[in-house]
């Protein structure tokens, strides 16, 4: 059974989330800040990390980047964006995630980014 | 050997003057420092100019004297430089006047100043400085009582020269067909017109008359196009300037308003993602308690997502001047136990006290509703930007006739740099417990309300981690 981090600071979202993955037979933990993800990277495996750009205290953008420089930088990294300058940020070589997922998302998108990756 | 024209301008006679002693008809022309120079030159034969000034009936006249030598004796030229000389010393006072002109930093400003530089420097009679607007001449600063409006394409020599924009000299303004006898002008005989142009443009015109015909000379219309020019290069740079300035502000606004978007579209999306989700949830779920728990979070973020509408049509109320308030005679304690009772919920979900200290018999003239809101987002962030368990003071006093009420924290706390921007639309706040999301409208909203109240608000704190106190004050209220 793969393993799914998501980082939101928003508790709803990650419920939401959760909900609809496990539901799916993935299994799901939740973080509510980059330095909560990081430590829990750290210490489990993990096969797949969905990721919110707008989180308390580092950003998004600064986990997605000590994840790509660090041991886990081949990890799958979805990204929630809200479209705007935050897109033109992400699209930057050095920070490219693997996926992009527009708030707000169907379940259907959802799962059909997380499977592609995982295959 | 004497001619007429040095006897005129010195006022002698003929007779008086010939075979006479030099220095019994001019007493000045041995005074020691011409004799000097007399001796030179005929000791080396080299000729010399000398420059005198005499004062026959109180004129001032010029002369320069040319010394040669004639065989053992001298000879002397005079010529009569009044004209050279009073041109030389106007244009010094024009130039240590047009120093004063640099520091002028509005049109206003600077044609008052060049007013002063022609009537008090130039002592000019009779001065009017005329706007050219619209294919019109207006009256901008005057010597003379009456004001005219008059169109470009009209009569009267000003006309002309700001139709040809060249400056126009009129030794005679009676021969002149395009001069009109104004009702104050009647005497006046000759007329300078210079304009004063921007990137090409007349957009002043300099206007100067006297009684005498021939009594404005070249010599004016030389230094008048001089200053003339000066006002249209200072026009010019302030032009410059405040274009500049204008585009700057322009452009922070268009970035201003983009940022805005950008951070009000991330926060509708928010709860619009949750909305969305959980609907889709609910529609395949069948279990009544899980559909229930799927739509209250649904109702819960339907609630914030019209907070978050109301906020940004406030926030646009105020910035277009749109938000009205109704304010009516209130008692404060009867506001402030309403706003502490609402608030009671969220204080005991976190465990934490609030104290409150606020006068008796006290009624405020406000908007009860918006006087509610700003109070209950002012101890709302202090909650939650607070530990659990610790204490929010809310206060109040009158003082100078103003109410001042406070509430203090033992929160994160402030830096200098976030207070600055804590009342400005979704401020980015760089502290670690508060995202951008969190922090939105709510306080730029308060600000606006108390502006329309007529009072302040503002914030203090000794530094992050040490708690803060948010401070606003309303001027009207009645003591009983």
């Amino acid at each position: 059974m793969s393993v799914i981090l998501v980082v939101d600071d928003e508790p709803d979202v990650l419920l939401l989330v959760k909900t609809q993955l496990e539901s799916e037979g993935f299994q799901v933990y939740t973080a509510e800040s980059g330095r909560e993800a990081l430590e829990f990277l750290d210490k489990n495996k993990v096969d797949l990390l969905i990721l919110d750009v707008v989180i308390p205290g580092m950003s998004g953008l600064d986990v997605l980047r000590k994840i790509r420089s660090g041991e886990k930088s081949g990890l799958p990294v979805v990204v929630f964006t809200a479209l705007g300058r935050e897109v033109d940020m992400m699209l930057k070589p050095e920070n490219e995630a693997d996926a992009y997922l527009r708030k707000p998302y169907t379940k259907e998108e959802l799962v059909e980014t997380v499977r592609g990756l995982l295959e | 050997l004497v001619n007429q024209v040095w006897l005129d301008q010195a006022g002698l006679k003929k007779e008086k003057v010939l075979n006479r002693h030099m220095a019994d008809i001019f007493p000045s022309i041995i005074e020691a420092g011409r004799l000097d120079v007399y001796k030179e030159v005929l000791r080396t034969g080299e000729s010399r100019e000398l420059q005198h000034c005499i004062h026959p009936g109180g004129k001032e006249t010029w002369f320069n004297i040319r010394v040669f030598k004639v065989g053992e004796g001298l000879g002397l030229i005079t010529r009569d430089i009044t004209k050279e000389v009073t041109y030389r010393q106007r244009l010094e006072t024009l130039h240590k006047h047009t120093v004063i002109l640099q520091n002028a930093d509005n049109e206003a400003e600077i044609v008052e100043k060049t007013f002063g530089i022609l009537v008090d420097g130039l002592e000019y009679e009779t001065v009017d400085i005329i706007k050219c607007e619209d294919g019109k001449l207006l009256d901008f600063h005057t010597t003379t009582p009456e004001t005219f409006e008059i169109p470009i394409t009209g009569p009267g020599i000003t006309a002309r020269a700001c139709r040809l924009a060249e400056s126009q000299l009129v030794q005679d303004t009676s021969k002149d067909p395009d001069y009109i006898l104004g009702t104050h002008e009647a005497r006046h005989r000759s007329e300078l017109v210079v304009p004063v142009l921007i990137e090409g443009k007349v957009k002043l015109l300099i206007n100067i008359e006297s009684k005498k015909p021939y009594s404005l000379t070249l010599e004016d219309k030389k230094l008048v196009e001089l200053l003339a020019g000066h006002i249209g290069s200072q026009l010019e740079s302030l032009k410059l300037e405040s274009e500049r300035i204008r585009a700057n502000l322009a452009e922070e606004m268009e970035e201003m308003k983009s940022k805005f978007m950008h951070t009000a579209t991330h926060e509708l999306r928010t709860p619009l993602t949750s909305m969305k989700g959980f609907l889709e949830l609910a529609i395949d779920e069948d279990e009544p308690e899980v559909l229930q728990r799927y739509l209250d979070i649904v109702y819960r973020n339907t609630q914030r997502l019209e907070a978050l509408t109301n906020d940004l049509l406030d926030q646009q109320r105020l910035e277009e001047g749109g938000l009205d308030i109704n304010p009516v005679k209130v008692d404060l304690i009867k506001l402030v136990s309403a706003v502490v009772n609402d608030l009671e919920p969220i204080l005991d979900k976190r465990d934490q006290r609030i104290q409150v200290t606020v006068p008796e018999n006290v009624v405020i003239l406000v908007d009860e509703m918006r006087f509610q809101e700003i109070l209950f987002n002012l101890l709302d962030n202090a909650s939650k930007y607070s530990p659990e368990g610790s204490t929010i003071w809310l206060s109040a006093k009158v003082c100078d006739g103003r109410l001042q009420v406070s509430v203090r924290d033992e929160g994160i706390g402030l830096s200098e740099e976030d207070i600055s921007k804590l009342f400005k639309p979704f401020p980015d706040i760089d502290n670690p417990v508060v995202s951008d999301q969190s922090v939105g409208l709510g306080l730029s909203i308060c600000k606006g309300i108390v502006e329309l109240h007529e009072g302040e608000i503002w914030a203090e704190s000794p530094g992050p981690g040490e708690g803060s106190t948010f401070f606003f004050t309303i001027s009207e209220v009645d003591l009983d």
